[in-house]
Parts: structure tokens; sequence; C-alpha cells
């Protein structure tokens, strides 16, 4: 690593910089990563400073976790905001760099549709875009892999104390968002550092997506237990190869013998089938399918069965075949059900124009959250959880060969 | 023990202390046998926090009249259990906010109307004459007590750190 005056240099040097990068930073402590990656990215980029901003559960604020060459500040940006004035928050949202004002240059770092956070460089040298560009994924590897073995990582990005409800749930939850051939998909709970009830799962192999949405009854570590359930059941049987009917058999079964229908779970689930985009849909409760095409958003309807943990044998699902570019959202009572303090509800209206408000589907669920959010006075009542899928069409055609996290 | 055992001098009558915990006893048993069963500070604490308004860790401190480390405790407690929110801005230690979450204010309302329902089951058995008599007295009480704690908390200056 030179930290090369010239544009040229810096251009030049990039593979070379990114692998110093990932064998330095493997070889420290996990904890201190956050730290090496300004260190080692900042003088390489022959800029004046570079901050790590990373962005809270809820997707409303990003935090400073490191910076070079002075240390962090602890400054905060919030994600919304117009490109002018919150630039970081700007170039997050919509995934894209962005060359502010004063010459700073904001790099969203995000790997696989998992979003992590911005690069801020401050006058750095010619050639920093392609440095910059080329390091951001491996830096939210990085994190990713830090965020594993370090408290540090996880707190410092935190907006909000967590409660135990929440520990547990953030345990359990998947990547907030996956974008790979022939699918998009993102979820996310609101508030993210109460979540207790709600819980929303997905998995992608074999040109195959699942999707689940959970939201069990009840309230307080009790619903959150009864929710970590049904996912460990459902996670089960698909892990055990069964079909969609047999995972919430498994789970409705699970349920129903761990606390004799004290307890039950509200389900949506979905298994998409990437190839040729059939959907199979089932709905247990009063969780709610919802099918978006060409810009219409309306109910899918699907004979819903009683809630997991009824014990109910007789249930049903439905197959939609989807065309690509159709979504299917998934979205809890909390959602629907959100009301104004003058107690009207959120309901599907508020949905369509949070969706339509999003620019991708990666940013869906944060749009929906934020609405819910702002509808009900700034506080929801219960968790208010939503999650969006898109199918893109078979993988193996214009998606094939796709960069990930391009 | 029987009453009259620790009856003060006035003319074998019970003193203060000894009647007032006949209504602290109805409710502690309400409050602690309450699905949430919180605590007489946690629900104090809740009960402060009820306006909606957020408050920093060392003003809570002060409306409870409690040192800054054992509101601080307290916080951390119900912030476990959801019941309360604190921001954790990495920003500025000053800014961190404590606000009533709306599970909270939702186990304020179930414990509310424990108590309301133990004490209706307590005075079930007296007549309507005692129990309008202590309704009444109980609401001059309050006021009176309302009336005495004004002048004193108006003027107070508020807390300059948080600990």
């Amino acid at each position: 690593m030179t930290g090369g005056t010239a544009g040229e240099d810096v251009a030049a040097d990039v593979d070379a910089v990114v692998g110093d990068l990932l064998r330095r930073a493997l070889d420290v402590a996990a904890w201190t990563v956050p730290a090496l990656v300004v260190d080692v990215l900042g003088p390489a980029l022959d800029a004046r400073g570079l901050r790590l901003l990373l962005v809270d559960h809820e997707l409303v604020e990003l935090h400073e976790v490191a910076a070079w060459p002075s240390g962090p500040q602890g400054r905060s940006r919030p994600v919304d905001g117009d490109r002018e004035v919150e630039p970081a928050g700007w170039a997050f949202r919509r995934r894209a760099v962005v060359r502010d004002a004063r010459g700073c240059l904001h790099q969203p770092v995000h790997v696989r549709g998992h979003r992590l956070g911005v690069l801020v460089a401050e006058g750095p040298g010619e050639g920093a875009e392609g440095l910059l560009a080329a390091a951001a994924p491996a830096v939210a590897l990085l994190l990713r892999q830090a965020a594993g073995s370090s408290d540090l990582v996880e707190v410092r990005r935190r907006s909000h104390a967590f409660s135990i409800a929440a520990e547990l749930q953030w345990d359990v939850l998947p990547p907030p968002g996956h974008r790979g051939p022939g699918v998009e998909l993102a979820g996310l709970v609101e508030p993210a550092y109460l979540a207790t009830s709600d819980l929303f799962d997905w998995a992608v192999d074999d040109d195959v997506a699942w999707l689940a949405l959970l939201e069990a009854s009840g309230e307080g570590l009790a619903a959150a237990r009864a929710a970590d359930l049904a996912l460990g059941a459902l996670r089960h049987g698909r892990r055990s190869g069964s079909s969609l009917a047999d995972q919430v058999a498994t789970a409705d079964d699970v349920l129903a013998r761990e606390h004799r229908g004290g307890a039950t779970v509200d389900a949506a689930l979905v298994r998409l089938d990437l190839a040729d985009g059939t959907a199979e849909v089932h709905v247990a409760g009063d969780a709610v399918v919802l099918h978006r095409r060409e810009g219409d958003l309306g109910p899918l309807h699907v004979v819903a069965g009683p809630p997991l943990g009824a014990g109910e044998e007789d249930r049903a699902g439905r197959e939609v075949a989807l065309t690509p570019g159709e979504e299917l959202v998934l979205v809890s009572s909390g959602v629907l059900r959100a009301l104004s303090p003058r107690g009207a509800a959120f309901g599907l209206a508020g949905v369509r124009a949070a969706l339509d408000q999003a620019e991708e589907v990666l940013d869906a669920p944060r749009s929906v959250a934020r609405a819910v959010r702002e509808h009900a006075g700034g506080q929801v009542e219960r968790d208010a959880t939503s999650l969006v899928v898109r199918w893109s069409g078979p993988p193996a055609g214009a998606q094939a060969g796709r960069r990930p996290g391009a | 023990m029987p009453m009259d055992a620790r009856a003060d001098g006035r003319g074998g009558e019970p003193g203060w202390e000894e009647l007032s915990r006949v209504v602290v006893d109805v409710v502690r048993t309400a409050v602690a046998g309450s699905q949430d069963a919180l605590t007489p500070v946690q629900l104090r604490c809740l009960e402060v926090l009820a306006d909606g308004a957020g408050r920093r860790v060392g003003d809570l401190a002060d409306e409870l009249g409690v040192v800054a480390s054992s509101a601080s405790r307290l916080v951390d407690r119900l912030v476990a259990l959801g019941l309360v929110g604190r921001r954790q801005a990495t920003a500025s230690r000053r800014e961190v906010d404590v606000r009533l979450t709306p599970a909270g204010r939702r186990a304020l309302a179930r414990t509310a109307s424990a108590v309301e329902e133990a004490l209706a089951a307590a005075t079930a058995p007296m007549t309507s004459e005692d129990q309008d008599a202590l309704r009444r007295g109980l609401a001059a009480l309050a006021q009176a007590t309302d009336e005495a704690a004004r002048p004193a908390s108006a003027g107070r200056p508020g807390p300059e750190v948080d600990r």
C-alpha cells in the first residue's frame, strides 16, 4: 500500500488495498475491525479523513463508529433527508455513491442486499470512487463477521437499548434483506428495539425462496418465546425437507403440545419457485398476504386456517402464479391495525402509499415501518412487521451471472 | 397481631401508621399479584412517565426521590422488560432519554385496574355509608397533600447532571 498521491495510483492499488484490508482485518480482534477499516482505507484513499457510519436496527439513524485519523466523534445522521442536507442518509437509502458539495464521497456499505452503513471520505484523491466501491462489500462482510464475535459493533450501532425480548428476537432473525438471482426480499420489525411478538424468516436455496412472517398472541416474553418456538419448528421442517404444509403442521403441533392452546401464533408462509414464479401460500390466523403488480396492491385471497398452536389438522394453502417483477407483501396486524391519534387504521391504503414511496424492495419494509410510526404519532402500539419479496424472473435469464450485491 | 396491641394513646384507636398499612397492604398485594408483578418503585416510575414526556435519568431520580444510581438500575430493569425505552445515543450522554413504551402503558393500565378491583373487593363488605366516608376522607387527604406539595416543587431547580 503506497497511499498514492496521484489518481492512477489509487486506482491501480485497488486490489492490493482490498486484499491487504481483508488479511489485516482477519488478523486483529473482532472489536477493532471498524477502526482498522478506516485506518487502512483512509490513507489508501489519499483522503483528509474517513468515517464509518453504521445504521441502527430501525434503519432510522447512522452512527459514527470509527474515524480516521482522529477517532469517532459519536456523531449521528438521519437516514431520511434530502440528498443535499443528508448525503450519507441518501447514499444509504438509495445504495448509491454521493459526492456532496464539500467534495465528500458517501459510499454505501452493503453486501448481498444486507445494508450496514456508509463510508464517508473527506477530500479523497482521484480514483477514490473505484477503491471505495471495491472495498465496500469487503467492509460489509468483515463487519458482519466481526459482529458475530464482538458486542462493540452491535452496541455502537444501536439508537435505543434493547429489551430482553428484542435481544431474543434479533438473535433468531435472519439478515434484513437479500438480493440474488431471481429474487429480492427484505423484512423489518418496527420498533426493532422492542421487537416482541413478531418475527420473520427467509432462506433461498436451490431456486426456491422460503418466507415466513409470524405474530404471536399476547405480549412480553411469553409472546417472544411462542414466536421463537414457532420459528424453530418451521426452520426444522424446512431443513428436514418438509413441504410447506408439513412445516405448518409441525409448528402447529409443537405449539399446541408446549402451550396447550395457551399460546398461538398467526403466520403467513410462502414457498416461491424462482424458476417459474409459482408461489405456494399458507395463512394461519390473522396474518395477511398482499399481492403487488403494476403498482397496484391488493389482498391475496387465501383461506386462512386457525393460528398455529390451535392443533388443527385440516389446513389448505393456495398457489398463485407470479409474473416477473410482481411482489408478495406479508404484513402483521400491527401494520394494518396501527391507529392514528384520531383512531384511523393504517390499513391497505397506508401500505400502498408506503410501498410507492420506496425506491426498491430492499427499502420497502423501512418505508412501511416509517409510515406506520408516523401514522401512529411516533410510537406503534404493537410490533408492526412487513416482509416483501419480488420475483425478478427465472435466474437462468437476465439475472444469471450478476455480481452478488451489485 | 391484634390491632389493639399496637394502639396508640388515642383512646385505644389505631394510629395513622396502622391505618395506612391497611390500604397499603391491599394495594401492594394487588400490584404484586397482577400479571406484570411490578414492584412499588417500578410502578411509581411508570406513573411518573405516564405523561408521555421523555426524561433524563437524573430528572427521573429527582422526581422519584431516589439517587441517580438507583434510578439508573430501576430504568435498566424496566428497559429489559420492554416497559420503558431508553435512547442509547453515542452522541451525547446528556441526551439519554427515558420514556414509557406502549407495553409500559398497558402494564400500567393493567396494574391500575388490578388495584381498583382489589380495593373494590376489600371495601365490598362495608356499608355504603362507610365506603363513601372512606372515599371522601382519602380524596380530602389527596387534596391536602397535593396543595402542600405544590409550592415546594414549583421553584425547585432541575438537576444539572445525570450522575
